[in-house]
């Protein structure tokens, strides 16, 4: 049963078609990427999946219910978490304060009760801190927790992140390039913390990703976007081979009558 | 969630908090006692007309919570706050003199309608943000002086409204102390808020709205209770301001004013209360205090302006001066150079280095 479904999304800005007819599933527990070359329109697919963009045309289905038109702070209360393409953390505040402020949703007490100082309130706090504690232990990030985040290194802050969208509870995780700024061992280490937090925390997991070693080893499907459009979707290893993937990475083979033109025009050139 | 996250934290692994010792304490103490000293046995002593300025200190002092409501954690100024302030001022005067009621049920009006103005310029706020937010909340103050607060039916017109003292603190240090009273509940308040959800939600989309989405936090409504929050304050300080001078005229409360409550609130230091608080009651006690240095009133005369300086205007003069030397030194304002002391206080270690993990950058007062 598939728990984030898009049918046909479509998105234009301006003269871009950003997305056209763009439509994925992705299943309970499974580890989605989406990957293609720059500009191709996968963060915009992103936005509108997480409500930042509405589409022009086409439904997003999750859990089987329709949210295609839902501000964002909804679609996060209903499980939807996800990451930033050049982090999504508040700076100013040190990792345990970002820990915390995401777990907004589960602050389960009024906003005047706990500006009164209500012992609920005050029980509920000590629950949050002590949960965002764990958490960064959970990925590591126990040393850092008075630290405040603006300076640390961009991989580390990339590890803050997924732990903060850890914190909203959610139930699919949308992460955007998460490895980037990790050299090739940290990287492998994420996928290993990937594989992991969909055990313990149940979740299902999209991923915009380059790092094609990361994609192959932790995917059970992808997904890939060429110009706004799917050009293809399977396996990883079948679509890592796939020939319209490849050209769309690498480029086309030349046309060889352009070849024999150039070759042509070059014996010319000497010969003068 | 799973049984993973409810387990508690590995506190052992990290290094105790410090304690200070019994002598750390007891010197702790002994400075607390000292600023109660300062704050409530001193004013006693002195002249009922100057009890009057320090109540007016306390209610400074609320104004600039108020202010850095908006402009220290939603990062929005307001340059008609004056007009937040006034409209306080008046309801309950109104409320008092003119409906009869109890001093109670004027400062309850002034509170509500102070949040019920906010709430309308709120709403603005959602639709435009920066200089063209802070040029709406200009001639908001504008407006307000010259249509609102010449409604003789509430204000009194040009002769202004009466505001009696309330039954019970008649005299002044009695007044003195309930200021001291209401300033006290709005620091619990703002710390208290700070400390739960709604606080650290404003601290989030001040600096990354879409971030703060993501975390389930709805941007509009987060932004809107921080003004309506902002405006009770500020309800209130009129309130008081208002009962505290015994009567309350139109001309008060203009852009003048407006400007020494955004000073004041950024020289003391956005985010940081003890900061907030001095920078309140100095600039409400400037012309006391320039009063009280012999031969300052007669070289204020001798100085050339353009216009008179009394000791009243000078502040005009002084908080320029000491806006710009926070903004380009020492952006925190008085809160971060204060505070190695304040968090010794707290029964934190003394480090002199001690700048704040969340030091205020310029880009904090954008306009």
């Amino acid at each position: 049963m598939s728990v984030l479904e898009a049918y046909d999304l479509s998105i234009r800005f301006g003269g871009v078609q950003a997305n056209l007819d763009v439509s994925i599933a992705v299943g309970e527990y499974e580890i989605v990427g989406v990957i293609g070359p720059n500009g191709a329109g996968k963060t915009t697919l992103f936005n509108m999946i997480t409500g930042f963009y509405i589409p022009d045309r086409g439904r997003i289905l999750y859990k089987g219910e329709e949210i295609t038109d839902l501000p964002v702070h909804e679609r996060a209360s209903m499980g939807l978490g996800r990451t930033f393409q050049n982090v999504g953390l508040v700076k100013g505040a040190t990792v345990r304060e970002n820990l915390v402020t995401a777990q907004y949703l589960q602050a389960d007490y009024g906003t005047v009760s706990g500006m009164l100082g209500s012992p609920t309130s005050v029980s509920t706090e000590r629950l949050l801190r002590s949960r965002a504690d764990a958490l960064a232990d959970v990925l590591g990030l126990g040393d850092l927790l008075d630290t405040q985040v603006a300076g640390l290194p961009y991989g580390t802050l990339k590890r803050i992140e997924i732990a903060t969208v850890l914190a909203t509870d959610p139930d699919v995780l949308l992460l955007d390039e998460p490895s980037s700024g990790m050299g090739p061992e940290e990287a492998h280490k994420l996928g290993d913390t990937l594989l992991e937090l969909r055990r313990t925390f149940g979740l299902s997991i999209v991923m915009i990703e380059h790092h094609v070693p990361l994609v192959v080893r932790v995917c059970d499907w992808v997904y890939c976007l060429d110009f706004g459009q799917l050009l293809t979707a399977g396996r990883p290893d079948d679509v890592r081979n796939h020939p319209q993937v490849v050209a769309a990475y690498l480029g086309e083979d030349p046309d060889p009558a352009a070849v024999a033109l150039t070759e042509q025009l070059d014996s010319l050139i000497e010969a003068d | 969630m799973t049984e993973l996250l409810t387990r508690p934290a590995a506190a052992q692994d990290r290094p105790a908090r410090f304690r200070p010792s019994a002598a750390g304490w007891l010197l702790r103490l002994v400075v607390w006692a000292a600023i109660a000293y300062l704050v409530l046995i001193v004013p006693l002593g002195r002249p009922a007309l100057e009890l009057q300025d320090f109540a007016r200190a306390a209610c400074y002092a609320i104004v600039a919570i108020s202010l850095n409501v908006l402009l220290g954690y939603v990062g929005q100024i307001s340059l008609g706050h004056a007009a937040f302030v006034g409209i306080g001022a008046f309801m309950s005067a109104y409320m008092v003199t003119v409906q009869g009621q109890a001093f109670w049920i004027g400062v309850l009006a002034a509170a509500a309608i102070g949040g019920a103005q906010a709430l309308v310029l709120g709403g603005v706020s959602l639709r435009i943000r920066g200089l063209y937010f802070a040029l709406v909340t200009l001639s908001y103050g504008l407006v307000a002086g010259d249509n609102i607060f010449q409604i003789e039916s509430f204000t009194g017109g040009g002769a202004g409204q009466q505001a009696p003292k309330p039954q019970g603190f008649e005299s002044e240090w009695r007044y003195y102390y309930l200021c001291l009273a209401f300033l006290a509940i709005v620091l619990y308040v703002d710390w208290r808020m700070m400390r739960t959800k709604s606080g650290r939600a404003l601290l989030a989309l001040r600096e990354n709205p879409r971030v703060a989405s993501t975390f389930g936090i709805n941007v509009r409504m987060a932004t809107l209770f921080a003004f309506v929050v902002s405006g009770v304050f500020a309800g209130l300080a009129g309130a008081l301001l208002a009962h505290n001078d015994l009567s309350v005229s139109a001309t008060t409360w203009n852009f003048n004013l407006s400007l020494v409550f955004v000073i004041m609130t950024v020289v003391g230091g956005l985010r940081s209360r003890p900061g907030l608080v001095i920078g309140g009651a100095f600039f409400a006690l400037t012309p006391y205090i320039i009063e009280k240095i012999p031969g300052f009133d007669d070289l204020l005369v001798k100085i050339p302006a353009p216009f008179d300086l009394t000791p009243e205007t000078a502040r005009l003069v002084i908080g320029p001066l000491l806006l710009l030397i926070t903004l380009i030194q020492f952006p925190g304002g008085i809160g971060q150079q204060i505070r190695p002391i304040t968090r010794w206080l707290a029964g934190h270690r003394f480090d002199i280095h001690d700048k704040g993990p969340k030091e205020v950058q310029i880009t904090d007062v954008r306009a």
